[in-house]
């Protein structure tokens, strides 16, 4: 018979009519992973929140090394010469000032353990 | 209720839009993955998973073609997702791609539901999985060996085999022979 259709059309139009009635366990199942949703989503937002906070953590830190990582550590002062004008002056507790200040930053190096008296 | 309003409510968490928009398309949907997937309990599963996605990713339809289009696109992937994990083309058997497929006429004119159903179960993954991506949802071969992760050449043999045990299947079930 000439009307006769191949394999290929006759499977595409029957598969348009093609249903089948899923159980009632279905939309039970369906109902049950929609209820869970918001506590997945918030779980979701939780941690996205966490990665940020630790992302931005990691930034600031990394800025804050790179804008340091040139400069001279404090304690390179041991090294420095006492400016002159000031090694020559004496406040009242014997100590000059730039001992002092060295005494108020908490890096008084060895040599000036004892305060320099004129 | 219209399709527009539906989606609307369904967007809003309406629980039971949501159901409303379930009941519509889940027979049709659940033909879908049953066409794909041969065991029925894992076919409602995958299409369970399907309506998942389709009810928390609604914001992602933008009215750009038909609502059913959408679904349909999103169950056949949730298929095609849960076949790749069986791998159904590892031992894919290829012949010669440059066969002429023909155009042979079939005994018969009309199949029924049962009878697609129990001639797709009849066939291995591999073969039912390029056949329906071929024949009902008109993809080219290209586009199967992408979704698929197979070569061009095995997605032609596999539909060649697979025309080939279909009509040698409907010739003996159905027990007409045709002219």
């Amino acid at each position: 018979m000439n009307s006769r259709k191949d394999i290929f059309t006759v499977f595409l139009e029957s598969s348009k009519q093609f249903a089948v009635q899923p159980s009632p366990h279905a939309w039970q199942n369906l109902e049950r992973k929609l209820d869970s949703q918001p506590k997945e989503q918030g779980r979701v937002v939780l941690m996205r929140w966490a990665t940020a906070l630790a992302a931005m953590f990691v930034l600031v830190v990394g800025v804050w090394f790179v804008n340091n990582l040139g400069k001279a550590p404090s304690f390179a002062v041991e090294h420095e010469p006492m400016p002159k004008m000031l090694q020559n002056l004496v406040n009242t507790e014997g100590c000059n000032p730039y001992c002092l200040l060295l005494k108020e930053r908490k890096e008084l190096p060895a040599y000036y353990a004892n305060p320099v008296r004129n | 209720m219209t399709e527009q309003d539906l989606i609307a409510a369904c967007k809003r968490q309406d629980r039971r839009a949501q159901k409303l928009l379930y009941e519509r398309h889940a027979p049709v949907m659940l033909g879908v993955c049953r066409r794909y997937v041969h065991d029925p309990a894992t076919a409602e599963e995958v299409m369970v998973e399907g309506f998942f996605k389709v009810l928390t990713k609604l914001d992602l339809f933008n009215f750009e073609g038909s609502f059913e289009g959408w679904v349909r696109r999103i169950m056949i992937n949730e298929c095609l997702m849960h076949l790749r994990k069986s791998n159904p083309f590892k031992h894919a058997e290829e012949i010669n791609p440059n066969i002429d497929l023909g155009e042979e006429p079939t005994v018969v004119d009309r199949l029924e539901s049962e009878e697609i159903l129990g001639l797709l179960d009849e066939l291995p993954p591999g073969y039912r999985t390029v056949f329906n991506l071929y024949v009902v949802e008109g993809y080219k071969h290209r586009e199967i060996a992408e979704e698929l992760g197979i070569s061009i050449n095995t997605s032609k043999s596999q539909l060649i085999l697979a025309k080939g045990r279909m009509e040698e299947l409907v010739k003996k079930r159905l027990g007409k022979v045709g002219n």
